[in-house]
């Protein structure tokens, strides 16, 4: 979830204007251009309005809901359940458009997974829970404590998100750390540990800033990999990788989108409090160069308040209802009104890739516009994308969207590849001729942001990277750009200018932003056949300056 | 009714005294039936809180500043007659509430309202100026004992028209010529400890379809405070009815941090907390108001519990002086003085001697209120136990003795000792 402080955090407002405004002026020009041109009529984005790929529907939410969402899944016989901050669990038939309750009067309720037509799964602050319907009266009548073995301080920022569930059926929740805005009650769940309060935000009591891993049906939970601060969103992505995000603040210069794996460490110095071996040590004394050394990077940074201020649930993308995405990630974000899209890779064995706005553009859709406060999503059996808002006393809309697509081919990027020379930027549609101009069409700028104690970072080391080559593919969709210089540690954002499809539409998206944790090993040729994965490096890690082996993987519970 | 738990800081002290319970007992006064809570001194600013967060909440939002209602800015007061004579039934029902919480009427309309209290416990009806309700609620409280002769209504231009303290069954008619200037003028029982929660807004207005919807009008209770709404599937709270029983898992006062909050129908609420698996304590009269916590991300809220008579008032410290070198402490109840001297108390039981010595009862019945637990034994000298109250008449009150002890044949059979000191209600 957002830190309040964060808005006060947010990118300087030149910076952001000279990002984003140009765009829009390209935009402009091209509405002018095309309009001389005598292309086909256009509405005042530049584009078709009945051309928009996608459409956005608002749905009604029942009489004396407040719709602040804390999570959404559907049943399988096609009904959603979203769950809502003032503790209720409904149902909703697309069909009918009809509300039902189905669970009352939960904790601060942010995470569901339904498990059958009269059963779900809930987080909720206390514990997971699961509720069922054993009556068949369409209401739960069984609220059923799978595990609560973590601690509770009664601080206000103690959440737990969650469940995602892996291939076997395991179930994961993730646990938000506590603020210093707020400081911790008398009487706590669980143990506390007195090295665990210092920090802006800070863990307390047991796996604060984990993820546990919990046995759906015995409720046995074990720690699963920690370092997060505010993981407010999980989901098992293609190929079975578990993904989780965090928002930006202490130790984390931006938000970012971890590849999660078991026993690493994620950065985030609170959770430490409670890793093994580490008894009586005060986590926010160990070196920074140590704690980096420790830490496993993220696959995708977020530039902070320019293309995310705080990122929550990622869903995959199917193959086919939803456009030429299919297995890349959609994540939510909750200030600004857009979702984030992920292209993914992974080189030798370090998952990384490219985050570029979603709906970001009017001209990528019409009907209602998109709010702001996306805090989760689905898709629903039909393919469509549901959109659940919450505010939460952050910035952000309440309420429920759906998202369809009508089959139409948004112009856009669809992939972007790290290569020995620099990126392969795939197009969904071929671009128009001439518009790939390799003066100015591509421009890169690089930066990083520091990994420390502070809240948020700025940008370090920023600079314009030189495009010294570009080449089109035959079928102009895809371009293959050379750097001047690839730096491993350094985000790289991409501005296009000027690009159009065939058909005369501008981009709906001008700016990707790639994150470059390894360079590719000479001489990798084939694009779409990444390196596969091997565990090299993570048997290198053993020579950390703490090793993490020999964890005990009893519960949690002390 | 105020059952206590038994916080982290009481077993603090318990620790060092080996007695459950002692530092828990307080004093309370009653005044006629009820003995409601007047000192939650809390009740008026989370009531502006939730004013202003409504307001800014609801779409579309209210644009009304709940305190001072825009009057005639740009929406005159008509100059033509006012309209007939408009007829209000209102009634006092179960469950502290108003049966009716808002009505309008035109500037300068004759108002007749025929009062009528079918609930089981006293009330009457005030109208007061825009924004005043809790002052006057405070004023009524400050009456003291000078309150029930002047049926609670305080003496001043705030109050615009009043109905007397009705005994169950009772009614009052009244008329009273509405205000020339617009705004939102509250009505409210100032009968002590009703106040809070029992109240409703008389909305003056040329233009009664401008008003915001009964749902999103800060003005009128939310229906947590209101108790049992019957038929009424969605609330503004919830999209389902909020008449018991109800269930909340939320952040408790006095409780764990895991904690379920179980109203019942007859008015008794409890609290378990799921990290003990136990009940800490039950309450009466009301439930609670979660408006803190809804509003998100702000600090450590928690619910604030609305029972009528759940807190006790508030004393005021005094200080000790020196008595075969123990301290007799004093301090103020609601005009009472009240003197303790703690002597250990005889036997093999562990345990605490209490005399107390009240002054300024002026005739009020006084209530003592313990914290019921298998490991202590309570004896009075005087008065009659009911429940966990001891409950003395005015001159009983002038000077009793508490006797409290370690209970015998329970040690051993709760561990530890103290942690379970709750009441079942």
């Amino acid at each position: 979830m957002k830190d309040f402080q964060r808005v006060l955090k947010e990118t300087p407002a030149h910076m952001q204007r000279g990002l984003s405004g140009l765009p829009y002026a390209l935009v402009l020009a091209f509405v002018l251009l095309a309009g001389l041109a005598g292309g086909c009529t256009r509405g005042q984005n530049g584009t078709d309005a009945d051309g928009a790929p996608y459409k956005i529907e608002s749905i009604q939410p029942p009489p004396g809901l407040v719709p602040e969402t804390g999570g959404l899944d559907f049943m399988p016989d096609g009904r959603l359940v979203g769950i809502f901050h003032r503790g209720e669990v409904m149902t909703y038939d697309p069909e009918t458009k009809e509300w039902s309750l189905f669970a009352k009067g939960l904790h601060d309720p942010l995470g569901v997974k339904a498990t059958s037509d009269s059963s779900v799964l809930v987080t909720q602050r206390p514990e997971l829970t699961r509720l069922t319907d054993t009556d068949g009266n369409g209401r739960a009548d069984r609220y059923q404590t799978v595990t609560d073995d973590f601690g509770m301080s009664g601080n206000y920022h103690e959440f737990a998100f969650g469940p995602a569930r892996d291939s076997s059926g395991a179930l994961y929740i993730s646990l938000n750390t506590a603020s210093n805005g707020a400081g911790i009650w008398d009487e706590l769940r669980g143990r506390f540990a007195p090295e665990g309060r210092p920090g802006r935000m800070y863990s307390p009591v047991p796996y604060r800033g984990w993820v546990l891993k919990v046995d759906p049906q015995t409720g046995r939970t074990t720690p699963f990999a920690n370092g997060f601060r505010s993981p407010n969103g999980l989901c098992f992505g293609p190929e079975g990788r578990f993904f989780v995000t965090d928002n930006q603040g202490d130790w984390l210069g931006t938000s970012k989108l971890y590849h999660v794996e078991k026993d690493q460490f994620y950065g985030h110095v609170a959770s430490l409090v409670w890793e093994e071996g580490f008894d009586g040590v005060q986590p926010l004394d160990l070196p920074v160069p140590v704690l980096n050394k420790m830490r496993r990077k993220a696959a995708v940074q977020f530039p902070q308040g320019i293309l995310a201020n705080s990122p929550t649930e990622p869903v995959v993308i199917p193959e086919d209802t939803f456009g030429p995405f299919g297995d890349q990630l959609l994540i939510g974000e909750m200030n600004h009104p857009r979702l984030l899209r992920v292209m993914l890779e992974e080189v030798r064995g370090q998952v990384q890739g490219a985050a570029v706005a979603f709906l970001d553009s009017s001209s990528a859709y019409r009907g209602e516009a998109l709010r702001t406060g996306n805090n989760r999503l689905r898709f629903g059996p039909g393919g469509d994308l549901w959109v659940g808002q919450t505010d939460h006393g952050w910035p952000g809309d309440q309420g429920l969207q759906r998202i369809s697509w009508n089959g139409r081919t948004p112009a856009d990027v669809q992939d972007m590849r790290l290569t020995e020379e620099g990126f392969d930027l795939v197009f969904t549609r071929p671009l128009a001729e001439g518009v790939a101009r390799a003066d100015s069409a591509f421009q890169f700028t690089r930066y990083y942001y520091e990994y420390h104690r502070d809240y948020g970072s700025d940008q370090f080391d920023r600079q314009p990277v030189k495009v010294t080559g570009v080449e089109i593919s035959e079928d102009r969709r895809r371009v293959s750009l050379r750097l001047a210089e690839l730096v491993p540690g350094y985000i790289y954002q991409l501005q296009m200018n000027g690009l159009r499809t065939e058909g005369g539409t501008p981009l709906a998206n001008e700016n990707v932003y790639y994150t470059l944790n390894r360079l590719k090993e000479a001489p990798a040729r084939e694009l779409r056949n990444p390196v596969s994965y091997s565990r090299s490096d993570a048997a290198s890690r053993s020579d950390a300056a703490f090793s993490r082996s020999g964890r005990n993987r009893g519960t949690t519970r002390n | 009714m105020r059952i206590t738990g038994n916080s982290a800081r009481n077993r603090a002290v318990l620790a060092v005294v080996g007695v459950v319970a002692v530092a828990l007992s307080v004093l309370v006064f009653v005044e006629g039936r009820g003995g409601e809570d007047p000192s939650n001194g809390d009740a008026s600013r989370r009531d502006e809180d939730r004013s202003r967060v409504e307001a800014s909440r609801m779409t579309p939002a209210p644009a009304t500043e709940p305190r001072s209602l825009p009057t005639t800015e740009g929406n005159p007061a008509p100059l033509a007659p006012p309209a007939e004579e408009k007829t209000l039934r209102i009634k006092g029902v179960t469950g502290l509430q108003y049966d009716k919480v808002r009505f309008t009427v035109r500037p300068r309309q004759q108002v007749r309202v025929i009062f009528r209290n079918e609930s089981n416990v006293n009330h009457n009806l005030v109208f007061t100026t825009p924004g005043d309700r809790v002052k006057i609620v405070k004023a009524a409280l400050q009456m003291g004992s000078r309150g029930p002769a002047r049926d609670y209504v305080p003496d001043t231009d705030r109050v615009l028209a009043h109905a007397p303290v009705l005994k169950p069954g009772g009614f009052h008619e009244f008329t009273f010529t509405a205000p020339a200037e617009e705004g939102a003028y509250p009505y409210v029982c100032t009968y002590p400890g009703h106040g809070y929660v029992m109240y409703g807004v008389m909305r003056v207005t040329s233009d009664p379809g401008g008003i915001p919807s009964l749902s999103e009008d800060p003005l009128v209770p939310p229906d947590s405070l209101r108790g049992r709404v019957e038929g009424q599937e969605a609330t503004t709270l919830h999209p389902y009815s909020t008449k018991p029983p109800i269930i909340y898992r939320t952040f408790m006062p006095e409780s764990g941090p895991a904690s379920i909050a179980v109203g019942l129908t007859g008015g008794v609420s409890y609290a378990f907390d799921a990290g003990r698996s136990m009940v800490r304590y039950a309450w009466s009269g009301g439930f609670i108001d979660n408006s803190e916590i809804w509003k998100g991300h702000v600090r450590n809220q928690r619910a604030e519990i609305v029972g009528t008579d759940g807190e006790p008032p508030a004393p005021s410290f005094q200080g000790y002086r020196l008595v075969e070198g123990r301290p007799e402490f004093t301090y103020e109840v609601e005009g009472a003085t009240v003197r303790q001297r703690i002597r250990p108390a005889e036997g093999d039981a562990p345990g605490l001697v209490r005399n107390f010595s009240i002054s300024g009862v002026q005739g009020r019945p006084v209530r003592f209120v313990t914290s019921r637990s298998d490991s202590v034994a309570h004896r009075a000298s005087a008065g009659a136990w009911r429940g966990d109250t001891l409950r003395l008449d005015p001159a009983d009150a002038r000077a009793f003795t508490i006797t409290t002890v370690r209970a015998e044949g329970k040690r051993g059979k709760r561990s530890p000792v103290g942690q379970r000191a709750s009441m079942n209600p």
